[in-house]
């Protein structure tokens, strides 16, 4: 079995047992995506309607500004949930699973709850924003959902790079 | 030859008037198919000298080698495939993974090890029946006495025929009778299977059952 296979079926299993932790990552990655999503969807509908230059642009300075918090928060929540899993990850090296091996568990998974969070957010978000400025459209969605799954792909590097740091010894260490 | 031999084994920490020097010129070799208990107070070494060894820390100087292998000379992707190959480790805390069950948490290393996977499980299948666990292949950690997840363990450390299996305190989070139950079977398996097993230890019966005892005491071997 290749490592790829191998990462994915150990992320699938991650994915189907830890609800609560993966929950929070999911739901930072719907606000992200849904508040970028909103605000632009609110933009482009009014921007027909003669929404000038200044305020377009003050609106997409929200709404990416929106983006970056988000990914300081599932930063947070991704290292939140690595740091928990130490002893795992001492335990993979122990059975000589490679950085490569286990950064791709993480990435896999981060990609998975960032589809999952995307797609909720990238729909809801562009719907609610759009509504709001009086003509509903899904204009904004794909934007919103490719800003969602950025999210969760470039939140996940610092945590995988704190993995491959991490000693194998960290199997050993007794308190959970 | 030596299943691990190590050659003026040094483990320094810290530097200058703080340095510590954790293992102190350590020589020792250890037979094929031996059991062999490294026994030592807290802070003799005794952990130091155990991660070297099974590879998981490098040597301040000197050398340890696992059948011909200098393992402190190795770059990080050969120590992977060494510790999938050549070592099998077990924990004082059983370490298996929560997520998976007893068969999956076995048939990993084989998985790494680039075995196909009808293989692994079957292999896998068959380890777990060689430590009484035939009938518990998918049962999660969660759902495991202490000393089946131990025995899981065992049968994981064995998956891929290693040279050497490093126990670190195997009985340490076990009650007594369940202590015992674990050192018969890594007695077993170290008789039967001809597997030379190393363990880091303070459980008088585990000491006994082992063919021969290493003293570690401030860092030197007594």
């Amino acid at each position: 079995m290749n490592p790829l296979q191998i990462a994915w079926r150990q992320a699938l299993a991650s994915l189907r047992f830890r609800a609560v932790g993966h929950g929070m990552s999911v739901f930072g990655v719907i606000l992200g995506s849904g508040m970028f999503g909103s605000v632009q969807a609110y933009r482009m509908a009014l921007a027909p309607m003669g929404l000038s230059l200044a305020d377009s642009n003050r609106l997409q300075w929200f709404s990416w500004m929106a983006a970056l918090m988000a990914l300081v928060g599932i930063g947070n929540q991704f290292l939140l949930s690595v740091t928990a899993r130490f002893r795992e990850i001492g335990t993979l090296k122990c059975l000589g699973a490679s950085n490569q091996l286990i950064g791709m568990i993480y990435a896999i998974e981060s990609l998975m709850l960032g589809s999952i969070g995307a797609l909720i957010g990238g729909v809801v978000g562009p719907v609610l924003g759009s509504m709001i400025a009086g003509r509903p459209s899904l204009e904004a969605a794909p934007l919103s959902f490719a800003v969602g799954l950025s999210i969760a792909f470039l939140a996940i590097w610092i945590p995988i790079a704190e993995v491959m740091r991490l000693p194998a010894t960290s199997a050993l260490r007794a308190e959970d | 030859m030596a299943a691990l031999r190590t050659l003026d084994l040094v483990k320094e920490y810290g530097s200058g008037e703080a340095m510590v020097r954790a293992v102190d010129h350590i020589n020792c070799e250890i037979a094929e198919g031996e059991f062999v208990a490294i026994v030592g107070p807290s802070g003799s070494g005794k952990s130091t000298l155990f991660n070297l060894i099974g590879g998981l820390d490098r040597p301040t100087s000197g050398h340890v080698y696992i059948g011909s292998v200098d393992i402190s000379q190795l770059a990080t992707k050969e120590v992977a495939y060494l510790r999938c190959h050549r070592i099998g480790y077990i924990f004082q805390t059983f370490n298996l993974l929560p997520v998976r069950t007893a068969l999956e948490n076995v048939a990993l290393p084989l998985l790494i090890a680039g075995v196909r996977a009808a293989e692994s499980d079957e292999r896998a299948a068959e380890l777990l029946d060689k430590v009484g666990l035939g009938s518990r292949l998918h049962h999660r950690p969660s759902e495991l006495s202490g000393g089946q997840q131990q025995r899981v363990a065992i049968a994981r450390a064995l998956a891929n025929k290693p040279s050497i299996v490093l126990a670190d305190e195997p009985t340490g989070n076990l009650d007594t009778k369940t202590g015992q139950e674990i050192i018969d079977l890594l007695r077993e398996m170290n008789q039967s299977e001809g597997v030379t097993v190393v363990s880091a230890t303070h459980d008088p019966k585990m000491i006994e059952a082992a063919g021969r005892r290493l003293n570690i005491e401030d860092g030197r071997l007594t």
